[in-house]
């Protein structure tokens, strides 16, 4: 089973695997990942070399750009990590629904184009379907 | 008609997230159906309805009195389905207009005053009761099961 760990600021990370756990009860090999106001790129560094599992893991990071991003790119050449940036629910959902299904490259792929399709105005999509649905009645 | 009911399940929010990704993944749904009065006059929550089911999935929207002949439409020949109601009389009533039913799932109803809390999502009170024990009498197996990984319970030592 691919290992899926969320790594963001602050308590998104354990508030994001808590939440799906609502959704889709307890996941295995789910891990997160949080760094603390006080905190910086050596102490995540350790927390991530502490568990991740040896063949790799995909990785979900709160904001490209910020520490868990780098760092988690950073690691990306000496360990076997994914990194996918703008982690939200939808994202970490198809990854756990997809991941025993394929690689942990196809995975991030899939979970990416999955995430893009996740964000999308819904004022406007709301109201199409209303027309529809008044134009089949 | 080779329809199959696969779930029968009591949830006060009809399509959410546990039933969307929970449920319908790990039992292969291919078909929702929301037996409901409300929602099936109302088209802006059939619409609502609409939207929260998972893409490739097929829905059904109807009166609680039609439950049981929309096994044998067109639209659900050959897949496997999740029908939903939003209470304990709703199942009683579909039932009751040739609905069979052989197991039924409770995933959420909500507290309201005057119901008693049982699990962290089911909150029951008289009537529910007596709907229940009307059920087991046709030989309804119910179980309070709110994820597919959770571990049913049985409903007789709560009514």
């Amino acid at each position: 089973m691919t290992q899926i760990i969320v790594a963001a600021h602050g308590d998104l990370a354990q508030e994001l695997v808590k939440t799906v756990g609502m959704i889709m009860g307890n996941q295995p090999d789910l891990e997160h990942i949080s760094l603390e106001a006080h905190e910086g790129i050596e102490d995540l560094r350790r927390k991530i070399e502490t568990i991740l599992k040896p063949e790799g893991c995909l990785m979900l990071v709160d904001m490209f750009g910020g520490t868990p991003s780098n760092v988690a790119l950073a690691l990306s050449h000496q360990y076997p990590i994914r990194v996918l940036a703008g982690a939200n629910l939808p994202m970490l959902i198809e990854a756990l629904v997809h991941r025993a299904l394929m690689d942990i490259a196809q995975l991030a792929r899939f979970v990416e184009a999955k995430g893009k399709k996740s964000i999308f105005y819904a004022n406007p999509a709301f109201s199409n379907c209303s027309c529809e649905k008044e134009g089949d009645e | 008609m080779t329809s199959q009911l696969r779930l029968v399940r009591i949830d006060d929010r009809l399509i959410h997230g546990q039933v969307a990704i929970g449920w319908v993944k790990t039992i292969k749904i291919q078909h929702l159906v929301v037996a409901d009065d409300a929602v099936a006059k109302d088209s802006m929550q059939i619409c609502l309805m609409e939207m929260a089911t998972p893409p490739g999935l097929g829905i059904t929207i109807c009166p609680v009195a039609e439950a049981g002949s929309v096994c044998n439409r067109e639209e659900v020949d050959g897949k496997r389905i999740l029908m939903l109601f939003s209470s304990s009389g709703d199942v009683c009533r579909a039932v009751e207009n040739g609905l069979f039913l052989k197991e039924l799932n409770i995933g959420g109803m909500r507290y309201s005053p005057g119901k008693k809390q049982i699990t962290k999502a089911v909150a029951i009170d008289e009537h529910d009761a007596e709907h229940f024990r009307k059920l087991l009498g046709y030989k309804v197996k119910i179980q309070i099961q709110m994820l597919p990984m959770d571990e049913p319970v049985d409903i007789q030592k709560y009514i």
